[in-house]
């Protein structure tokens, strides 16, 4: 799931206190799961917003909105009219939402409510950890189910550096050193050897560092393409 | 209710004493459905604690826990409180008493009198008041504290002008409702009741005999009592701490322990058990209110012994700098002119030390009232050579005549939560006894048919009470009236001088039936006391009880905002407002019931587990106990015999055997819990063997296990033993030989992090084999090096009787431990002594070494399995601490024995008993009812994103068979948890939804709706 956090208020406040109208607008799936930025979020941050904006003497119309999901077309179309209303909206959907929304609404101008974080896991309510980096080449085969590059302050291939100290990574006591982690879970599993193989220099271009990625499911795009030639 | 079989026994309890054992005890067996004569000679119920300010450790304010239960116990339909009373004679059988109680005249008319108090404001004579411990006045008519239940005044006679002089009667003319009876002569009414429980409760020592400590004499020195009224928000002082002589804030503050306590020559010979802990609590409580505060303890031994008492005596020392000094204070002295007082104590190196403080706390001890042989008395029961009711180890709650138990302090000095645990237990103990008299004497309430409101436009009906004059000397109230009757949806306003009158109610009732309402505003007092009253007058016109809104105009406008009739009157209209905007929007909520399996499923077969098993089987009800060893018996296995002498080995075997041999117990050893479900009165339990079980209940006993040492070479010598291979040897006919030296180390393992607990057993132990020794062999000699020697209780003479027979004690740090090193087949023992301020070494044939108890390592999954916390030791967490000492927050499990936290065979035996009364109240039930006021659950909203499901103290939102989040409204409590957290906004609460709420909030401020 992605994980996000809302901005400081402050710094929400400034991006929007020179519009006369603002949407508030939720994304009910990950971020909503995270509290961060639901429809209940949208609710309260419009009222908040409101709320400055009558302690501060401006006038703003702060309206509140959520859809499913900001990472597809067709949850938008029923509200697109009442979106296009106001002068700015403020999405509180993860980055892809932000980015999505701005390329389809034309010249309002879309802000991000909502730091969008880390893909992570809920371990108990209110804690969310990042265990996946995303990086386009999964390893997790190889160290025991746990993942260096998301979990390893360097990313190391092979590890764990000289700054392992006691089960902790050097840069905090609070962060678990990943390598230690692997090494006891190989132990568990039986496969300690493993851990003795030099894995090789790795490409990195699999990930964000090889430019923005693109996925074509061909049997389902052609699909697609096949309706959309009847159509037209 | 209606096959019961008829039974010669009396289906009726007498609880004598409304303190809070007695009320515990009369809740318990009211709730299943035994009739309850509760007998107090005070003009109300509540007994001590209604006077504490706070509570240890967890700081909960006192009269907040306990008023709610006063309530309920005032209310209860099948609870008959009969004040200013006493017992004179009892007769009969068990099952059968006859008593007579005289009641003595309360001169106001209980069915008549509202409570308002409009009588004492006029009341000219003023006395000092006892509940403020004679540090303020109240008047000669009177309630003794403002929550009293009930709130009926009484006058006093003794003081009253009118009884005195024959003039006055100013509070006859104050109130309106005309109940002062200057004639009333009290009566003498006659009972027949199944079984009496004694629960007197206690006195305090009088510390002005020790004259050396100056009460009385020096004005700041004051006893714990009334430190806690100084304490109290509504005491005195109205919570600021002041010098009684001058007013000043003190600065220096001491307390002295041991006031009257553990002294065989000047006053009692036991340990109060509790002055650790409430000065400790006091202390920290000082320093809450004022940082200014320096507070010193001067003790003896801190014996904070309980659940997790020693971890708060270390934020005392640590978070509030509380200075513990181990010294005697030998005199207090008043230094002329300043009121200022001079402590003079001797340090541990014994040089004398005078010390200035501003204020002097004595931490006096309790001890059974001055007329408790008498009381004995007429109850026909025997009292120990202290004046405590007798009792035996083995049956704890039983007095030395059947059918008659005794709970709280009268059984020897203890705190709350553990005169609650008796509470329970001598329930417990009548449901066995009575058990197939339930509901014989019981009454219950019939409704008439609830109106369908299908299609109905809000009706609503406002009522203004003017509470005599509480309210309306404060608030306009008909200018409230006025102002709400045209509001959309009120079809009738009107005030009324009392609402919560006996003809208010007649009244009320009438106007709904005649202006056809549906939906009922209150404007009054608050929803704690009276909303149940409103809700049942509503119902009994033929409302869902849930159509109705309580208006605190009293408690949260006139009483905090006197003198400004202006705003309050303003402030009025807004909360009434309010309550009608909400009452737009309530809807008529139905209240579902579940059956019960009339069956236990107990956990754990050691003591604990079958002394719940055997009660609730005696109780009528069938009981499953599953223990994963082969035989029963758990720990006590080990124990031969109790502090007292009792042979525990011969009482565990009877007590195995009665279980063994009960119709309705049926026991599954060898085996454990597999998957577990249901809810309260409908779990189903599969076992490792196999077997399922439906059940009602489940009793957690699980208990605990002796720490194996590896201090001190007990691995690597056999001269090292623990104190229960001692017994064992003592048992087995061993004796020790002249000269012959033993050396006891107290407190191996507990007491230090990461196990910072006291394990309560030890001391005792180790008194017990000690005194043995000596009795076998006085010429052995017998060392004991402790911390704090723990004998609290009536178990402090044990400890006087081993150093009188020559059983040398020395206490030692624990950042100074004694060092043991191995000489030969010798050991020689290291430790300071701190009296002779020099090194001792002792050169031991035996090293005994004093460890502790540990959670069983089966507490955690157990734990896991049915959602119950626990503490940072491994404990299992109860629901509270004080008040719910064997609940858990989800119903229908309950706890006993090690399992909670270590304790003594007989008050394990007391929990357990415990455990079985708060069993049986929910076994008793053939159905149990959910209130209205649960959450509703939307599924369409839901994202099963189990924010829900992992905060729910009470267990109730749950993955169903889709791998979805789904909602069981039994367990249900409607704290609301679920709907403040739900990210999709899938909760709402009955009666607190979201548009109920926001309507008010519109009601308060008047603006226009939000802009969806």
């Amino acid at each position: 799931m992605i994980i996000g956090k809302q901005k400081p208020f402050e710094e929400i406040w400034d991006m929007i206190k020179n519009f006369k109208k603002v949407l508030v607008f939720g994304c009910n799936t990950c971020v909503a799961i995270c509290h961060a930025g639901g429809g209940k979020e949208a609710e309260i941050l419009a009222s908040m917003l409101r709320m400055r904006a009558s302690l501060e003497g401006v006038e703003i119309e702060v309206k509140h909105a959520a859809i499913e999901r900001h990472c597809e077309p067709e949850f938008f179309e029923p509200v697109m009219d009442n979106v296009r209303t106001s002068d700015m909206v403020l999405s509180l959907a993860c980055g892809v939402g932000v980015n999505f929304l701005s390329e389809r609404i034309g010249n309002i101008p879309v802000y991000p409510g909502i730091n969008t974080e880390f893909y992570g896991a809920v371990p108990k309510a209110g804690i969310f950890t990042e265990l996946c980096a995303g990086c386009g080449d999964c390893i997790l085969h190889l160290t025991g189910g746990i993942c260096p590059i998301a979990r390893c302050a360097k990313s190391l291939m092979n590890g764990p550096c000289g700054g392992t100290n006691n089960g902790k990574c050097e840069i905090s006591q609070d962060v678990d050193c990943a390598w230690y982690l692997i090494l006891e879970r190989m132990k568990k599993l039986g496969i300690l050897e493993k851990m003795f193989e030099i894995q090789p220099l790795r490409d990195w271009s699999t990930g964000m560092y090889g430019g923005p990625r693109r996925i074509i499911l061909d049997h389902i795009e052609e699909v697609e393409a096949q309706e959309e030639r009847k159509g037209s | 209710m209606n096959e019961k079989i008829s039974s010669i026994k009396k289906g009726s309890v007498l609880v004598v004493g409304g303190g809070i054992g007695g009320m515990q005890a009369a809740l318990d067996l009211a709730d299943s459905e035994f009739k309850v004569h509760m007998v107090q000679k005070d003009p109300s119920i509540g007994g001590t604690m209604v006077m504490l300010d706070k509570t240890f450790p967890t700081g909960d304010c006192s009269m907040c826990m306990i008023s709610p239960k006063m309530v309920e116990v005032g209310r209860h339909l099948n609870i008959d409180i009969h004040l200013l009373a006493e017992v004179v004679s009892v007769e009969g059988e068990p099952g059968d008493f006859k008593v007579k109680i005289k009641i003595a005249p309360r001169y106001v008319a209980p069915d008549k009198c509202t409570g308002c108090g409009d009588c004492e404001t006029k009341c000219p004579k003023k006395v000092s008041s006892e509940f403020e411990q004679g540090l303020s006045v109240r008047k000669a008519i009177y309630s003794l504290f403002p929550q009293a239940v009930p709130n009926t005044r009484v006058i006093d006679k003794d003081n009253c002008l009118y009884f005195k002089k024959g003039r006055c009667r100013l509070c006859e003319k104050a109130c309106k409702a005309g109940a002062i009876n200057y004639k009333d002569k009290g009566k003498e009414i006659e009972l027949h009741v199944g079984a009496i429980i004694l629960c007197p409760g206690l006195d305090r020592y009088d510390a002005k005999v020790r004259g050396e400590f100056g009460l009385g004499r020096w004005k700041n020195v004051v006893t714990a009592i009334q430190f806690e009224r100084i304490l109290s928000a509504s005491g005195p002082y109205k919570g600021e701490i002041k010098r009684p002589i001058d007013g000043r804030h003190p600065k220096r503050v001491a307390w002295i322990q041991c006031v009257g306590s553990r002294d065989s020559h000047n006053a009692n010979p036991w340990c109060s058990s509790v002055c650790c802990m409430y000065a400790t609590k006091q202390a920290i409580i000082a320093r809450e209110h004022d940082s200014e505060i320096e507070p010193t303890i001067f003790f003896m031994e801190m014996r904070s012994f309980g659940k997790d008492f020693d971890k708060y005596v270390e934020r005392a020392k640590t978070e509030y700098g509380v200075r513990y000094k181990r010294a005697m204070i030998s005199a207090v002295r008043e230094e002329p002119g300043t009121g200022d007082l001079l402590l003079r104590y001797a340090a541990e190196d014994g040089k004398l030390i005078d010390e200035i403080f501003d204020l002097v706390v004595l931490s006096v001890g309790l001890e059974p009232h001055k007329d408790s042989v008498e009381f004995a008395k007429t109850f026909g029961i025997e009292t120990n050579s202290y004046r405590f009711a007798k009792t035996f180890p083995l049956k704890p709650v039983q007095t030395t005549r059947k059918g008659i138990y005794v709970t709280g302090t009268y059984h020897g000095p203890k705190d709350i939560p553990e005169t609650v645990m008796q509470g329970s237990a001598v329930a417990g103990e009548v449901m066995a006894l009575l058990g197939e008299a339930r509901g014989t004497e019981t009454v219950a309430k019939e409704f008439p048919p609830e109106k369908d409101l299908t299609g109905e436009e809000p009706r609503i009906g406002v009522l203004v009470c003017h509470c005599g004059t509480n309210i309306a000397s404060t608030v306009e109230v008909e200018k409230v009236v006025e102002t709400v009757k045209d509001l959309p949806g009120v079809v009738y306003a009107t005030n009324t001088l009392y609402a919560c009158s006996q003809d208010s109610q007649e009244m009320l009732k009438k106007i709904v039936r005649e202006m056809n309402l549906n939906r009922v505003v209150v404007a009054s007092c608050t929803p704690r006391t009276h909303e149940p009253l409103f809700q049942e007058t509503i119902r009994d016109a033929g409302l869902n009880k849930y159509l109705f809104d309580l208006a605190d105009i009293r408690e949260q406008c006139s009483w905090c905002h006197m003198g400004h009739k202006e705003e309050a009157t303003k402030k009025a209209i807004k909360i009434v407002k309010m309550a009608i905007a909400k009452a737009r929007l309530l809807e008529p909520l139905k209240t579902d019931t579940v059956e019960v399996t009339p069956a236990a499923m107990v956990i754990g077969g050691g003591i604990a587990g079958m002394t719940t098993a055997l009660s609730l089987a005696d109780q009528g009800f069938h009981v499953s106990i599953v223990e994963r060893e082969k035989e029963l018996g758990g720990l006590l296995r080990n124990l031969y015999r109790t502090l007292e002498g009792n042979d525990v080995q011969e009482f565990l075997k009877a007590r195995i055997e009665q279980v063994l041999s009960h119709e309705r117990i049926r026991v599954y050893s060898d085996a454990e819990v597999k998957k577990t479900g249901g809810f309260v009165g409908n779990f189903e339990t599969t076992l490792t063997n196999g077997n399922v079980i439906k059940h009602g209940v489940i009793v957690l006993a699980t208990g605990g296990v002796e720490y194996q040492p590896t201090e001190y070479f007990y691995n690597e010598s056999d001269r090292v033993i623990t104190q229960r291979e001692l017994e064992e040897k003592l048992v087995s006919g061993e004796n020790p030989r002249s000269g012959e030296q033993y050396v006891m180390i107290q407190c191996v393992g507990s007491r230090e992090e990461p196990n910072q607990y006291c394990s309560r057993i030890c001391c005792l132990d180790a008194i017990k084999n000690a005194v043995t020794l000596k009795e076998k062999n006085p010429k052995a000699q017998i060392f004991i090096l402790y911390r704090d020697i723990r004998t609290y209780g009536l178990r402090e003479d044990y400890y006087r009787k081993a150093r009188d027979i020559g059983v040398f004690f020395v206490r030692y740090e624990v950042d100074k431990k004694p060092v043991v090193e191995k000489i030969g087949d010798k050991l020689g023992i290291k430790t300071r002594d701190y009296m002779l301020n020099k090194e001792l070494i002792l050169n031991a044939d035996w090293l005994v070494l004093s460890t502790g108890l540990r959670p069983h390592p089966k507490t955690e999954t157990v734990g896991e399995m049915y959602k119950v916390t626990r503490n940072p030791d491994g404990y299992f967490l109860e629901a509270h601490v004080k008040l719910r000492p064997v609940d858990f927050p989800g119903e229908g499990i309950f706890v006993a024995g090690l399992a909670h936290a270590p304790k003594n065979l007989d008050e394990t035996i007391s929990q357990a008993l415990a455990a079985a009364g708060r069993a049986g109240v929910v076994l008793s039930k053939e159905n149990l009812a959910v209130s209205g006021i649960v959450a509703k659950h939307r599924k369409d909203l839901c994202m099963s994103c189990l924010s829900c499901f992992r905060v729910c103290p009470f267990d109730s939102p749950y993955i169903d068979e889709e791998g979805k989040v789904a909602h069981n409204e039994i367990k249900c409590h409607g704290c609301g948890i679920c709907a403040g957290i739900c990210p999709a906004k899938a909760f709402q609460v009955n009666s607190f939804r979201d548009d109920q709420i926001l309507a008010m909030i519109d009601a308060a401020v008047e603006c226009e709706p939000v802009i969806k």
